[in-house]
């Protein structure tokens, strides 16, 4: 069964549209196991890209582009960076595991996060990026 | 467990000549579902195949290097794409829901 009600996917749509611009759906679909939600939208000059798959577990990307740069990602993915950041020398037996991060600085920053929901992205466009409004 | 749908009398009299109607409708709806389920591999596939040939590797292989090998990620994104890990969501999809539909496809077929 799919992990998450499908109301969910309409919920985070209205959460986007009600603060961000130009909010386009790119796919809302199902398989028997797993659920996903592919958006863009706008906020001011940057353009926001927005993934969520929900199965036994949630992966999530938060982007934030200016062009083809990289202002902002939070992902969950097995980035081995970001493996390496949080467990140092005992890294090699995590890998594989998802690890909460952030890329800034067009990827040349990495920096290790809590799990981030739409709820607290939005928060951090409007903390960090308020002046794009 | 039934759940009831009303047919149209346009269908149902369409339908006669092969019997009961309910077996009748079982029968058409379970193609149906085999029709669909079978779409939609073939297009989840097709998305899968892809991102193949984008990332030059099945989803497996790099599912496997981006998660263990930093040099592979830093090459990924100077040469292919700095999102990759956009990209590597929605290839999870595609690749997992190709296994997910195929066992509801086995489930109806050996049903």
């Amino acid at each position: 069964m799919v992990a998450t009600p499908p109301g969910d996917s309409a919920r985070l749509v209205t959460l986007l549209e009600a603060n961000l611009q130009d909010v386009a759906v790119l796919e809302e679909d199902a398989t028997p196991r797993r659920t996903i939600l592919r958006v863009s939208a706008k906020w001011g000059r940057y353009r926001v890209l927005v993934t969520e798959i929900i199965s036994t577990a949630r992966e999530y990307r938060y982007y934030v582009l200016d062009g083809a740069l990289v202002i902002a990602g939070f992902d969950n993915a097995a980035d081995p960076r970001a493996t390496d950041l949080r467990y140092g020398k005992q890294a090699k037996r995590h890998y594989g595991e998802n690890v909460p991060h952030l890329h800034h600085s067009n990827k040349i920053g990495l920096e290790l996060t809590e799990e981030v929901t739409c709820v607290d992205f939005i928060a951090w466009l409007k903390e960090n990026l308020s002046e794009a409004r | 467990m039934t759940v009831q749908v009303a047919i149209q009398d346009r269908f149902a009299q369409m339908l006669a000549p092969w019997g009961d109607l309910r077996q009748t409708v079982d029968v058409a709806l379970r193609r149906f579902a085999i029709e669909q389920i079978t779409t939609k591999i073939n297009e989840l596939r097709r998305r899968d195949q892809e991102f193949a040939v984008k990332y030059g590797c099945d989803y497996e292989a790099f599912k496997h290097k981006s998660a263990r090998d930093a040099q592979f990620v830093t090459n990924v994104e100077s040469n292919i794409s700095a999102v990759w890990e956009l990209d590597l969501a929605e290839w999870q999809f595609c690749h997992e829901g190709v296994r997910d539909w195929s066992q509801r496809l086995q489930e109806i077929l050996l049903d």
